[in-house]
């Protein structure tokens, strides 16, 4: 295991992820949650995961629709309206009166401005055209790697006793649904480990879940990053 | 024609991405010309009888999903061909910034499913 793996553990581990895993990853932030979802994906163990998390991310049939794209195409669509207001003749803050309640996004038009700022030898568009294609690059790229470096499984059967067991504590039915998946796979998969940064539905009921399925453990995403416990 | 704005931008882009990657933009841009030319005829008509007019909208209504997921196979096959060593460093910040922001509205949308 690496200097990422989840402290304390010892041999092979086979990692079931769940979707903020996944998205963690293929939208690959520095902060600590976006390393702490690199340093699970990334770790040598094998990855596994669920209909359901295949269906949020990447939609049915990889139609397009899920998560990953119904985000990616919204962010690029805002950033090509802001080169078309750019290019005619708009100023950026005038532009960013149009993102109002929307702090994170200003908080990008900021950081355009001050990569922008100064440079005879590109225009703002132009920075802002590069940065647009960087970023769908390195989604196209990571969501590849993800198709690839996932064992994708599809469950046939329904445990309604788990799953009316958990239900009592898990409020949402996706997040059981989710479980069952982790749960049919650890019965083919031993010592399977439920990977998940949801906190609130999932890692608060970890006694739970290891109590009424065949999972082994249930790992925080936090515990991948270095010095945790 | 406001509806068919955000088709022209990824058109615009898309060619251009195009352009950087030395692909021919003839099927491409003929593509975009079809869709806009079957919603102009829909909003900019004299004298067809108003069956035929809906019988057009009905059909740009579903020709333009299929044209979105053609367009968008191609743009992201294009992104596949583009070399991307050369591009500047200096604008790290903002895909580390675009990608957290991203992060955040799909952890954000609940159901799990959309």
């Amino acid at each position: 295991m690496r200097a990422g793996s989840p402290q304390g553990d010892v041999g092979q581990l086979p990692y079931f992820l769940d979707s903020n895993v996944i998205i963690g990853y293929i939208f690959h932030a520095t902060d600590h949650w976006g390393r702490a979802a690199v340093l699970a994906f990334e770790d040598p163990e094998p990855n596994h995961s669920g209909f359901a998390v295949q269906r949020e991310c990447f939609g049915l049939c990889d139609t397009g629709m899920g998560k990953v794209r119904t985000i990616q195409k919204a962010v690029v669509r805002a950033l090509r309206r802001v080169i078309y207001n750019l290019k005619r003749g708009r100023p950026l803050s005038q532009i960013a009166a149009n993102f109002d309640g929307d702090d994170h996004f200003q908080e990008i038009l900021a950081e355009i401005r001050v990569v922008a700022t100064g440079q005879s030898n590109r225009t703002t568009d132009a920075v802002v055209l590069e940065s647009l294609q960087a970023f769908e690059v390195e989604v196209v790229r990571r969501q590849e790697i993800v198709r690839t470096n996932c064992a994708w499984h599809r469950r046939t059967a329904y445990y309604p006793d788990i799953s009316a067991v958990l239900n009592r504590d898990i409020s949402d039915g996706d997040d059981v649904t989710v479980v069952l998946d982790a749960h049919d796979i650890a019965l083919t998969v031993p010592d399977l480990a439920y990977v998940s940064g949801d906190y609130n539905h999932i890692v608060r009921h970890a006694d739970m879940i290891l109590t009424h399925t065949r999972i082994v453990r249930v790992l925080p995403l936090g515990r991948f990053l270095p010095g945790s416990s | 024609m406001n509806e068919l704005l955000d088709t022209y931008l990824a058109w615009d882009d898309t060619a251009r991405l195009f352009v950087e990657t030395r692909d021919p933009l003839d099927a491409l841009s003929n593509r975009y010309w079809e869709i806009f030319c079957s919603l102009l005829r829909v909003r900019k008509n004299e004298n067809v009888p108003e069956e035929i007019v809906e019988r057009w909208e009905r059909s740009f209504a579903q020709e333009l999903p299929l044209y979105d997921r053609e367009f968008e196979t191609a743009h992201d096959e294009a992104l596949g061909r583009l070399e991307q060593d050369t591009r500047s460093r200096d604008i790290d910040p903002i895909v580390l910034r675009l990608m957290a922001y991203a992060r955040d509205e799909c952890v954000r949308a609940r159901p799990r499913e959309m």
